[in-house]
């Protein structure tokens, strides 16, 4: 299913990083806010009890009189932003500029009466209200337009900020989701395809070397891994294919002759050679099986520690025997004491493989050297031989499985060699290079060197 | 081992054409199989009735092939078991023989390769005292001085020769299959490409029997060798 824009990781963080950034906006607006409008109302403040203190020169018991001297006296003064009204007992103006309707005694914030005391652009008065001797009210009031004004200009300036922030932020998450879902749904398109059957898809860079690209390289280079080892599954695929046709074909060769031959005589020798045939077709199958056993790599739980000296010099014994039954020579030179950890059984396998490789490719006349010592990395053992070898360009090929490098494919053999060989060296963790044994056009002979880790 | 009584041998198998086969194929040594086609049938009758040899199959419908051996095994009867399985993998081989297991054979067999292992199997049963000094007709074979000799003539071995020779001399008289020689005197267990075995027997040949009249080494067409004097 494919994510929806508002599913997306970006998305989410951005409303996240909007939402964070807002909150801190507001603390930020909320503490000039409260800190602005406080100092300038307390400044208000403190002018009206100055105002106060001065009208009421003795404190609560100054005479009802001697008040109104005082507002009348601060009223005449020139304009201070300050504004008075005095009342009596009943409600009565004794003296002052405002008319307005008497609050209760403290603090208020009005709304400026029209007067004619009060300058149009006045709009918000702060006051105090005083009870006198007597039974009446004092009222100081002082022009708290600014306080107002400015009140609402920071509002404004937090919600406009407010609002640009919020604005950015889900654009921009917007923006990034939709990017981000794009080359996702560019690496979901590619996978759609390679699962379709088209494994030279590869999903696009976009060259930013971001994170994306970054996991695109990943995964293009785990499908170039893929497509390899599915090219090699198919070659191996069409390669046992073909190499059981051809014993499968000779049985029913066998088996056809079989069934149009009446002379019974001839019976035994037909049956032996199917069977041969299909022991032939069993041998494959089984080296199959053997091959894909190593490399699951199940028997490193069987390794032992092992005298590679000793494994090599009964091989080399043996098949010194065995190369010069088929006309080759052998030659063994190999270094005492050599121990590792590994499978004796498996390391049989590779160097008889090895060694018969040299011996039946070679020919007649092939000089086969083997040799094994330390190295800096380990133990290195070379098969060498002086046959036709295999050309530089074809080594890797050779190596893969069913390499038989005989474009008849009529030789006998189910050409595993190398790749079992390739196999146990990995199983081992050994290394396999494989070169020229000498500069010679005619016969170049193969080197195989395998470097084996000492046991640690 | 020719003149032998049969053997009384109980085949666990469930796989009725192998089990024909082997029936067909031991039935003419003389040897009487008992076929159970299931590893529960298999085990009672295992662990009942008095066997020479058990050969039993290691996939098996009920109990598996290996778990049987090992409860006949815990259960202290010790009836030499021959395991087949169609597996051919490396650790098969390990495995089974861990099981209790003393000998493994991989199908498809040839009839000729089961009836060797066979006879190994039995003469191993008998349980021999170690002999030091092995003898077939006038060749001998000192396992502690590694000295070789015919008609008391000293015959040089090199190393493979004389593991050959050792086994074939631990055999003698019995068919051993160019697969057993492998494995035993080898640790190859697998195919060779080239004629590993053919090579050497024809060295030994060449050693002990050049100049005798009694030829010891002897090939066994479609089966393998045999040392003895008995024609």
């Amino acid at each position: 299913m494919r994510p929806r824009l508002f599913q997306t990781t970006s998305v989410r963080l951005a409303a996240l990083g909007v939402g964070l950034a807002s909150a801190s906006a507001a603390v930020v607006f909320g503490v000039i806010y409260i800190g602005t409008l406080g100092a300038l109302r307390r400044t208000l403040d403190t002018d009206i009890d100055n105002e106060i203190s001065e009208i009421m020169v003795f404190g609560a018991r100054t005479p009802p009189g001697v008040i109104a001297a005082g507002v009348r006296a601060a009223i005449a003064e020139p304009p201070t932003g300050t504004f008075f009204r005095l009342d009596d007992a009943k409600g009565r103006l004794i003296a002052g500029d405002l008319t307005l309707a008497m609050p209760k005694p403290g603090w208020h914030d009005l709304a400026a009466p029209r007067g004619a005391a009060l300058t149009g652009h006045i709009r918000v008065l702060r006051a105090r209200v005083e009870r006198i001797g007597g039974g009446g009210t004092l009222l100081v009031a002082a022009d708290a337009t600014m306080l107002d004004e400015l009140n609402a200009l920071i509002r404004r300036s937090f919600l406009i900020g407010f609002g640009i922030t919020l604005a950015i932020g889900l654009a921009a998450g917007i923006g990034f989701g939709r990017r981000a879902l794009a080359r996702v749904e560019a690496v979901s398109a590619a996978g759609e395809e390679i699962m379709a059957g088209d494994f030279t898809r590869r999903i696009p860079l976009s060259g930013s070397g971001d994170e994306f690209d970054h996991l695109a390289r990943g995964i293009n280079a785990m499908l170039a891994r893929i497509e390899q080892l599915m090219g090699n599954i198919r070659a191996v695929g069409d390669e046992i294919a073909h190499d059981l046709r051809s014993p499968l074909a000779r049985l029913r060769e066998s088996l056809e002759l079989m069934l149009r031959n009446d002379d019974p005589a001839a019976l035994p020798a037909a049956l032996a050679d199917a069977i041969a045939q299909v022991d032939a077709a069993l041998a494959l199958s089984a080296g199959i099986l053997r091959l894909a056993q190593i490399e699951s790599g199940a028997r490193r739980a069987s390794f032992a520690p092992l005298d590679l000296s000793r494994l090599l010099g009964d091989i080399a014994e043996t098949y010194e025997t065995v190369a010069e039954d088929a006309g080759a020579v052998l030659t063994a030179r190999i270094a005492p004491e050599l121990a590792l950890a590994g499978d004796a059984a498996l390391l049989n396998q590779l160097f008889a493989n090895l060694i018969e490789n040299a011996i039946t490719h070679g020919g007649p006349g092939t000089a086969i050297l083997v040799t094994a010592g330390r190295d800096d990395r380990g133990i290195g053992v070379s098969v060498a031989d002086d046959g036709p070898g295999i050309p530089p360009a074809r080594h890797a090929e050779a190596l893969r499985r069913f390499g038989r490098l005989d474009a008849s494919r009529s030789r006998e053999g189910h050409g595993l060699g190398l790749a079992l060989v390739a196999a146990i060296v990995a199983l081992h963790d050994g290394t396999m290079v494989l070169r020229q044994s000498r500069d010679d056009a005619e016969r170049p002979g193969l080197t195989v060197v395998i470097g084996l880790p000492v046991a640690a | 081992m020719e003149s032998k009584p049969g053997l009384r041998i109980l085949l666990i198998e469930d796989d009725a054409r192998t089990a024909d086969l082997v029936r067909a194929g031991l039935g003419p040594e003389g040897h009487d199989i008992v076929v159970a086609a299931d590893g529960r049938t298999g085990l009672l009758r295992a662990g009942g009735e008095a066997w020479d040899m058990i050969i039993v199959d290691r996939m098996l419908p009920g109990l598996d092939g290996l778990g049987l051996l090992r409860m006949l095994r815990g259960a202290g009867i010790n009836t030499p078991a021959l395991f087949l399985t169609a597996l051919g993998g490396v650790d098969d081989r390990v495995d089974g023989l861990r099981a209790g297991g003393d000998d493994y054979l991989v199908k498809p067999f040839a009839i000729a390769e089961l009836s060797a292992r066979i006879a190994a199997l039995m003469r191993r049963g008998r349980a021999k005292p170690v002999d030091t000094v092995l003898r077939v007709a006038d060749l001998t074979l000192d396992r502690l001085t590694r000295e070789v000799s015919r008609a008391g003539q000293r015959i040089p071995l090199k190393p493979r020769e004389f593991a050959l020779l050792d086994y074939m001399m631990r055999h003698a008289g019995q068919v051993v299959t160019r697969t057993m020689l492998l494995e035993a005197v080898w640790d190859f267990h697998f195919d060779p490409q080239t004629s590993v075995v053919e090579s050497h027997i024809s060295r030994l040949r060449g050693k002990i029997d050049r100049g005798h009249a009694i030829e010891l080494v002897q090939t066994i067409r479609g089966a393998g060798y045999r040392l003895g004097d008995a024609a």
